[in-house]
């Protein structure tokens, strides 16, 4: 990370309050004519951290998709169970596997923006 | 890249007109200032706000929607393990870090402690000759031994806590883990959760427990960059000289006769308001004029050079130029009017040419080599096997004091300006260069006003008229033959001074 890397200079920390904040934000003034890029920044910024909490999500659907059931087992037993055949099962599998490698690409591409 | 490329820009436009301001503040900010400070603290500052801009704010924004999102994707996942984790994971990562912080607390402490102990060790090294002649060795020896020990259980003490830290990552953050997948898996054995889910909700946790960690550290970042903000917005909102920078007023040029009046001038410096350098000072000099002004040291001699070039304003009393009051000139085309050849010669990093330039930039080849040829500088520039493109200052050739010196004279000649300001140089130059320059000196002064600060008094005898300055007045004034003439005075008593050294000297003083 990146912002670590100032953490040892001597500068001092200041408390903040309404005051010192007030006078601080005049800063932004001069963000002014660059405001429109900073704010699609921002936007890409949000997109980069939802792709980062999409991945474990559809990554749990993958999982499941294997059909382990939660009492143990394994893929054919799912494939009795639940009915379904082989054939089937790795397609689910293949489509979360496509979809997981576009979060990746968009994750890189917003982050990349951002 | 959008966030980097936005601050890059906004950083260079504050760095501009931080430099802008600064260039333009006027002497009372920078007299009442240590410089270097500070612009080592302005560059710390703008440093400290990029990376506020570039990463802190972005960092924390992306660490707040990662918390907030991931929160409420495991609510999602399973509300009751959500619940388990809430109480777990943030509270050891806080813990964490305070835990790290307080470390490395007392590595500073130890730092201290052994900077301390051998400050002891230079400071009797240094004054031995004290510790033996008091006969304390058996003091100091104590002292170092106290200051030593202290440092030893410091540093065990520190030793024990980072051994404490380690394992309390081990037990508390590997446990903390471990006891949310043991809960995790309890689900999963009761058919409330799914392996998929599970692997979901460990992934999530690692990620919110990590932002956690991190907003902790850039709230420091913040704080810090609070400061470096107002530190720089004070600097932005500071009210500058009012100069007149913009081109236009560059082309329709000022240009003074040269006649000079204080009138009943009191100045004091604003950073020591409690000494009145000048009380009540009044003189005129007339168009073409050279005037020396000597007296004893602090008498308020430089003080009035400072004046003319209005790095100060008097606190009453007028100063006026051709008759009109100094305030009603901008201070730029005045300033434009005015050459300073100062006791101390600063050469910008750059060349010779670029250096005698500055006394009027745009000046063409055949200006400089003829100015540098009026201020006796020409002959030893093209001795240098580079000529005008010798390199000086910091990093190039060193000059003489006298070389400087002549250089100066040379922006001066450039300048061409009425009315001349001398600071003649305290420390003396080798006689050759100070006839050279001495000489390069009277060509300059030849038909302009000149106002000299002499230290030394040999060479100021041909001066129309000299003046004696002390405790702020003027307390005599007219040529050498007439001052030397009152033996009561301060002038004679000054020369009997500097020339009881020599006696051939003092002879050849009188009788000139």
């Amino acid at each position: 990370m990146a912002a670590r890397r100032n953490e040892d200079n001597d500068l001092p920390k200041v408390k903040p309050n309404k005051e010192n904040l007030r006078k601080a934000s005049r800063i932004f003034r001069y963000l002014k004519p660059y405001r429109g890029k900073y704010i699609l920044g921002l936007v890409f910024l949000g997109l980069t951290a939802a792709t980062a909490i999409a991945f474990p999500m559809l990554l749990s659907r993958l999982i499941n998709a294997s059909g382990v059931s939660p009492v143990g087992g394994n893929t054919m037993d799912a494939v009795q169970n639940a009915k379904i055949s082989t054939d089937e099962l790795l397609n689910n599998i293949n489509i979360f596997g496509i979809y997981m490698l576009l979060l990746f690409i968009a994750q890189a591409v917003f982050s990349f923006l951002g | 890249m959008l966030f980097v490329n936005v601050t890059e820009d906004m950083l260079a436009d504050i760095r501009k007109e931080s430099y802008n301001k600064l260039v333009q503040m006027p002497m009372t900010f920078f007299s009442s200032r240590r410089v270097g400070e500070l612009t080592s603290r302005l560059s710390a500052d703008i440093s400290q706000l990029q990376d506020t801009f570039t990463t802190t704010i972005a960092e924390f924004l992306r660490q707040f929607i990662i918390i907030i999102g991931g929160i409420a994707a495991l609510a999602w996942f399973s509300p009751q393990l959500c619940l388990v984790m809430m109480g777990t994971i943030p509270v050891l990562a806080v813990i964490t870090i305070i835990f790290g912080r307080f470390i490395r607390k007392t590595a500073k402490q130890v730092q201290d402690k052994i900077a301390e102990s051998s400050t002891i060790v230079e400071e009797t090294m240094q004054g031995i000759a004290s510790v033996k002649a008091f006969a304390n060795e058996a003091y100091e020896i104590l002292r170092y031994n106290k200051a030593t020990n202290s440092v030893a259980s410091l540093a065990k003490k520190g030793g024990m806590y980072r051994g404490a830290f380690a394992s309390f990552i081990i037990v508390g953050l590997f446990g903390g883990i471990v006891f949310i997948i043991w809960w995790a898996t309890t689900l999963l054995a009761k058919g409330e959760l799914q392996v998929g889910e599970m692997i979901g909700f460990m992934f999530i946790t690692i990620m919110v427990g990590a932002s956690f960690g991190g907003i902790a550290e850039l709230y420091a970042q913040i704080q810090k960059a609070l400061g470096s903000t107002e530190r720089i917005m004070d600097l932005l909102e500071e009210q500058p000289e009012a100069l007149d920078i913009s081109y236009s007023s560059a082309d329709e040029k000022l240009k003074l006769q040269g006649e000079i009046g204080f009138n009943n001038v009191h100045f004091n410096y604003p950073s020591r308001p409690e000494t009145e350098i000048l009380q009540g000072l009044s003189f005129a000099v007339k168009t073409g004029e050279k005037i020396a002004i000597v007296g004893p040291s602090g008498a308020g001699k430089s003080t009035i050079i400072q004046l003319l070039m209005r790095f100060y304003n008097p606190n009453a009393g007028t100063i006026t130029f051709d008759g009109k009051d100094a305030l009603e000139y901008s201070l730029t085309s005045l300033r434009n009017n005015i050459a300073i050849v100062p006791q101390d010669v600063l050469l910008f990093g750059g060349s010779i040419k670029e250096n005698i330039a500055y006394g009027k930039p745009g000046a063409t080849d055949e200006e400089i080599v003829e100015a540098a040829k009026k201020a006796n500088a020409h002959s030893f520039i093209t001795g240098f096997t580079e000529g005008y493109e010798t390199i000086v200052g910091d990093r190039g050739t060193q000059l003489s004091g006298g070389q400087r010196q002549r250089i100066a004279i040379a922006r001066a000649v450039l300048k061409n300006p009425a009315i001349l300001l001398l600071d003649e140089a305290t420390s003396s130059l080798d006689s050759e260069s100070e006839k050279l320059v001495q000489e390069a000196l009277d060509k300059l002064m030849l038909g302009r006003t000149s106002v000299i600060i002499a230290h030394r008094l040999s060479t100021i005898r041909d001066a129309d008229r000299i003046l004696v300055v002390d405790k702020g007045r003027i307390v005599e004034s007219g040529s050498h033959e007439e001052l030397i003439r009152n033996t009561e005075g301060i002038y004679y008593n000054l020369s009997k001074l500097q020339f009881e050294l020599t006696d051939n000297a003092k002879k050849e003083f009188l009788e000139n």
